[in-house]
């Protein structure tokens, strides 16, 4: 375990060392706070609520949600298929550490570092600035619950992603048409709240409104009840538990395909 | 009249001092601390065409960043240089088409295309006629045989392949001017006597000026009349080879880690150590240029390496020992000593 | 100075031709990297389509105008993402110290670096963007006559200029920093913004993105002229000196990082 700590918190480290990066993503991240806040109170206009959301409620969610996608980017995909052209996993394999929990602790440490840099201060302007409030109660308990899951749940897609480079070099496309649909699909562009009924129920049975609506929607809604909460951390928990079998199932299945081929 | 010249030149970096750990690393975020580093400083010298300099000294001399101002990719600090007629800062252009350029180990051919393509680009780019190109791409082929080369892509080629095809088509475009940085590092022997035959008889082909920098004196021994030695942005040598001809080769320097390190104290061990052996009247040295490491520079005819090494190492508490490459750090000490004066 | 442009023209045909070559080595990679560029096109679309679900009209602006805007945006970033598209390297190029070769040549520095990359799938979103602005402006029963065309045409210039000259001024931050990755995220961000109609902003920003950083002539000032004239401000006729300007400041950014930057020691 302690070595699996010692990669999270070097990697924080490299995070820190760049001061020019600190800064402009911070005023990146800021700046999309403003454009959420433009475009969703002309989205509004004189309207009290949409689809059941009142303006405050959809600049939370979209702010969490926002703030969670940077939070979530650690490139695990790009180490991944790094390890994998350079031939590294395979050298890894021999090795007494596994390749995927070294992989997930090192992204671990740069969502601590994103957190730092992005989360707090983009949740700081939310709250200071935009004076947006949030209703006060369990739902912060679970929120902080269902973020680790949802984290998890992103990180495990991503090494996923990352494998495909077994097979094919282009991991640019993959990943940007991967990135494209979880934004869409999980509520990251637009609450799920705005979508059409049959998508909405459709989506339910994805894995990806795991990754921002629930937290999202565990934060801003205060209609739901600690049994939905339970509920929801549930379908997260077990979606991380089946990508989880899948990503090491992938990953013998594909180790075992390059073996055979002399790689 | 002199094809280079440069005077006084200096050029001087601002680096940010880094701290270490988990606050070093959040002060860093607003460090204002730099400290200086002069990596030339103030240095002067004059190259008839025709000539093969070799520009020498140990890592981090200044060689490279001299190159850098004499191609015109750094802005002097200080000082002035001219290179055919031009201050290369401000004329980059036009005095890069009379200039081929090669730097370490890094390929300025397209990485992802058949060499010969590449050949093709560099035609079109210096704006070279068929019939220099059919001449040039002729004489390539006859002293390194390259045409086998032709189809494969640079990524391709081995380290030693590819510095054949960077040279050659570094002089495709008949330049006056060849800088070679280190084009024979990382190589094996063979290919480097290879690329030593091949830069001899470019430069002896079209009488083009050669600029060579390397830490290896091989290069120099084969290919140079005049070396102009630097260290630590200073011009300790310029002249004939033969002077310090002699003093090459003949000193090794080993360097040690011993444990537990307690400065002047411990470099006084060691001598005594030596002394011990090999009486006062012995060539050698002992000194420490980096906290906890120690050098001896010894003559090797007088002090064979492996009897020097067993001996410290049966005396002294030594924890882990380097064989320096080559004895460039004994000659410069020499140097510094007063030894060609 | 006319034999010039023609060996600078025949240069980049040549250069380009290589490169081309040389991906196509990489066929499936095109093929995916192509379906990630569309898909992510597509899906602000869908975007917009759901948005409009719940709304009649965005700051007044009905669905097809903003799908007008939308295409002119694609139509505008297009050139900076088919003939700039080696920009993205320049970090990496810095930071292993490879820009360094890019010096070496008796050309232009800014064309002989940009002449090494050609991003194809770039053409896919000019497509696209075209049918969405033929969509919209059917729709929107607009008649496409000379002078509109003309418009049309001129104004798409002076914005790929605004596009190009954002994104070289935002990565020539790696000549100071080498880490500059998250400049160019910024810009890229801000970027976006230019698909939204800037009179969604108030006070501050509309300032902001209409004088200093310019992203309102990307794509709804000049939207705006095509679609209702008559509410258009004066300030988009002079788009062409807007986007040539703020070119010329880029380059001008470019050479003087080309000039500062002292490469990684070797
Ligand atoms: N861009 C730079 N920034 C800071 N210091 C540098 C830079 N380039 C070189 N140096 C320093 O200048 C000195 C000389 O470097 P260089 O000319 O590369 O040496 P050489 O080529 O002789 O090995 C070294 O101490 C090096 O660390
Ligand atoms: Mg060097």
């Amino acid at each position: 375990m302690r070595r699996y700590l010692a990669l999270t918190k070097c990697a924080f480290l490299t995070g820190m060392v760049w001061r020019a990066h600190f800064i402009f993503t911070l005023i990146s991240n800021l700046a999309y706070i403003v454009i959420l806040y433009f475009l969703w109170k002309s989205i509004y206009g004189v309207s009290q609520t949409l689809n059941g959301m009142t303006f405050n409620q959809v600049f939370v969610y979209m702010t969490v949600t926002s703030s969670i996608f940077v939070l979530f980017k650690t490139w695990l995909e790009w180490q991944v298929s790094r390890d994998i052209i350079s031939g590294a996993i395979t050298t890894q394999l021999t090795k007494p550490l596994d390749h995927q929990l070294m992989v997930l602790s090192h992204a671990f440490g740069r969502t601590l570092n994103n957190a730092l840099v992005i989360t707090l201060p983009a949740l700081a302007v939310l709250f200071g600035i935009f004076r947006a409030s949030i209703p006060v109660g369990w739902n912060v308990l679970f929120f902080c619950l269902s973020l680790p899951l949802a984290c998890l749940l992103s990180l495990v897609i991503d090494y996923i992603i990352g494998l495909t480079s077994f097979y094919t070099e282009s991991l640019w496309g993959i990943s940007t048409t991967k990135e494209i649909i979880v934004l869409v699909l999980s509520g990251g562009l637009v609450p799920l709240g705005f979508f059409p009924e049959v998508m909405r129920n459709i989506l339910s049975y994805l894995p990806f409104q795991a990754i921002y609506h629930t937290p999202a929607s565990i934060l801003t809604d205060a209609s739901l009840s600690l049994a939905d909460y339970t509920s929801m951390l549930g379908v997260q928990a077990a979606w991380v538990i089946v990508l989880l079998v899948i990503s090491r199932l992938f990953f013998s299945q594909a180790v075992k395909a390059v073996t055979i081929n002399g790689g | 009249m002199a094809i280079i010249g440069v005077k006084n030149l200096s050029k001087h970096f601002k680096v940010l001092n880094r701290h270490e750990g988990l606050l070093g690393a959040a002060r860093d975020l607003f460090s204002t601390d730099y400290r200086l580093v002069k990596a030339v400083d103030d240095i002067s010298f004059q190259i008839e065409p025709g000539e093969i300099v070799g520009y020498i000294g140990p890592n981090g001399a200044g060689k490279s960043t001299t190159i850098k101002m004499m191609t015109g990719i750094l802005k002097p600090t200080e000082g002035k240089i001219e290179v055919n007629g031009n201050v290369p800062f401000k004329n980059r252009q036009k005095n890069a088409q009379n200039m081929g350029v090669i730097f370490g180990q890094r390929t300025q051919l397209w990485w992802d295309l058949p060499v010969i393509e590449s050949f093709k680009l560099l035609k079109e780019i210096y704006r070279v006629d068929q019939e220099t190109y059919d001449h040039q791409m002729g004489m390539f082929n006859e002293l390194a045989d390259l045409k086998a080369l032709y189809p494969q892509t640079v990524r391709s080629l081995s380290l030693g392949q590819r510095m054949l095809c960077d040279i050659t088509a570094s002089f495709l475009h008949n330049p006056k001017i060849v800088f070679l940085d280190e084009p024979t590092i990382g190589l094996d022997i063979s290919i480097k006597a290879r690329i030593r035959e091949l830069i001899k008889e470019l430069n002896r082909t079209h009488n083009t000026t050669i600029i060579l920098t390397t830490h290896d004196i091989g290069d120099v021994e084969a290919l140079c009349s005049r070396i102009i030695i630097i260290d630590q942005g200073h011009i300790l040598y310029d002249g004939d080879i033969k002077r310090v001809n002699q003093l090459f080769g003949a000193y090794r320097t080993l360097r040690v880690q011993v444990r537990p390190y307690k400065g002047e104290q411990t470099i006084d061990q060691v001598r005594q150590t030596l002394v011990e052996r090999y009486g006062e009247d012995r060539d050698f040295t002992v000194r420490s240029r980096e906290m906890g490491w120690i050098n001896i520079t010894f003559r090797q005819d007088e002090m064979p390496l492996l009897e020097v090494l067993n001996y410290a190492m049966s005396r002294l508490p030594i924890r882990d020992v380097q064989i320096v490459e080559l004895a460039l750090e004994g000659v410069i000490r020499r140097i510094y000593e007063g030894a060609l004066q | 100075m006319f034999a010039n442009l023609v060996h600078y023209g025949r240069l980049y045909l040549r250069l380009e031709a290589q490169y081309i070559k040389a991906r196509m080595n990489y066929r499936v990679d095109f093929i995916v990297s192509s379906i990630g560029m569309i898909f992510s096109n597509i899906a602000s679309l869908a975007v917009f389509w759901v948005l409009f679900h719940t709304i009649p009209h965005l700051a007044g602006w009905t669905f097809e105008e903003i799908l007008f805007i939308y295409g002119f945006y694609l139509l505008a970033v297009s050139p900076a993402q088919i003939f700039f598209d080696h920009i993205w390297q320049l970090r990496y190029h810095l930071m292993e110290g490879t820009f360094i070769k890019y010096y070496f040549r008796p050309l232009n520095m800014m064309f002989y670096y940009m002449s090494e990359m050609v991003d194809i799938k770039g053409f896919a979103q000019v497509v696209l963007g075209g049918a969405v602005i033929a969509y919209a402006s059917t729709q929107l029963g607009l008649t496409w006559t000379a002078g509109r065309i003309g418009l049309m045409i001129l104004t798409l210039f002076s914005a790929s200029l605004v596009v190009i000259a954002i994104l070289v001024i935002a990565s020539c931050a790696a000549f100071w920093t080498l880490q500059s990755y998250s400049i160019l995220a910024l810009a890229f961000r801000l970027r976006e913004f230019a698909q939204y109609p800037t009179t969604i902003f108030d006070g501050f920003f509309r300032f902001l993105f209409t004088y200093i950083i310019p992203i309102g002539f990307i794509a709804f000032y000049p939207s705006q002229l095509m679609l209702r004239p008559q509410e258009a401000s004066w300030l988009i006729y002079i788009s062409p000196v807007v986007g040539i300007a703020l070119f010329a400041l880029a380059y001008l950014v470019w050479s003087v990082g080309v000039n500062s930057y002292s490469g990684t020691g070797s």
